[in-house]
């Protein structure tokens, strides 16, 4: 377990329902997600603002 | 397929709930837990924020943060709890049209657009500027989880404010689509609609199925995002899922008649 992944799992999204709750969730809809953010924050940085 | 969006919870919540539904009803921590929990997420903030948000550590927590965001959001979205919670932070939120409600794809795009928005604005509204204080007591997830139900007020809004899905009318609208082709002839023009009819049959949703339509008549997916109120990327992922609805479908249809 890296550095990282050690504080995430004593932080509160480390619970045992959080982490199941994660758990739940496939990578490649996480990844969606993740892509989606990096979009809208590039298009703000373009733009000065968030994209309406 | 999910429930209402928003409202009184569905006949399906009635079913045996699992695991992460029950912890989404409520979580309760013994005090002493709750504490480490809270000294936790100060440490985790400390360190994201010695490495300016940014770098590797964050984008693993940004992963994190979108598994945790989907299973919430999108849990009370398909049980049908989503304006609930909303209000109960007083936090209004437009009713999404049952079109909307009813289909899949978009509630899971809303879910998915919500939690991309709530990420960033996370980082830069809550974190960055260190609004979150643990000496309040309250949960860096439960700050995180609040952002999205902001988020999702904002995105559902779009949605209904910008018209953003299949009118009711939407076979009727596709057929309008199909028909500004170039008509050769009558009889051209009358097989191409019958096929392309029967090709669209097979496709699952409406929203895949007008996606398709557009494409095919030559649209940018740009065009087709727009017109389906999604990204770029859930455009192209509609018309790759009807194509291969439409594959299963000719793959059926020869199996059975050979």
């Amino acid at each position: 377990m890296s550095k990282i992944e050690r504080k995430v799992s004593k932080s509160s999204f480390g619970t045992k329902s959080a982490a199941a709750a994660r758990a739940s969730v496939t990578a490649s809809q996480a990844n969606k997600v993740v892509n989606r953010a990096a979009q809208l924050r590039a298009e703000k940085d373009s733009n000065g603002r968030a994209p309406k | 397929m999910p429930a209402c969006a928003s409202g009184a919870p569905s006949p399906n919540s009635k079913r045996s709930a699992s695991a992460v539904e029950i912890w989404l009803r409520s979580e309760h921590l013994p005090p002493s837990e709750r504490l480490d929990r809270l000294l936790g997420d100060a440490d985790l903030v400390d360190s994201l924020r010695e490495q300016g948000f940014a770098g590797d550590d964050w984008d693993f927590v940004v992963n994190e943060l979108a598994k945790y965001g989907i299973a919430v959001i999108g849990g009370w979205m398909r049980r049908g709890v989503m304006s609930a919670k909303c209000a109960e932070k007083r936090i209004r939120v437009s009713t999404l049209p049952d079109a909307v409600k009813n289909d899949y794809e978009a509630v899971e795009e809303i879910a998915y657009e919500t939690v991309a928005e709530a990420i960033n604005h996370f980082r830069d509204d809550v974190l960055v500027p260190g609004v979150w204080d643990p000496a309040k007591g309250a949960a860096l997830k439960t700050f995180f989880v609040g952002q999205c139900m902001k988020r999702y007020a904002n995105v559902a809004r779009r949605w209904v404010d910008h018209d953003q899905w299949p009118k009711r009318e939407v076979r009727t609208d596709d057929h309008l689509v199909l028909d500004t082709g170039r008509v050769t002839g009558v009889d051209d023009d009358a097989i191409r609609h019958v096929t392309a009819q029967r090709m669209l049959a097979g496709v699952k949703t409406e929203r895949a199925a007008r996606a398709l339509a557009l494409d095919a008549c030559g649209y940018t997916n740009a065009d087709i995002a727009a017109d389906l109120g999604t990204s770029l990327n859930g455009a192209s992922s509609l018309i790759k899922r009807a194509r291969a609805d439409i594959r299963k479908t000719l793959n059926i249809t020869r199996k059975g008649s050979a």
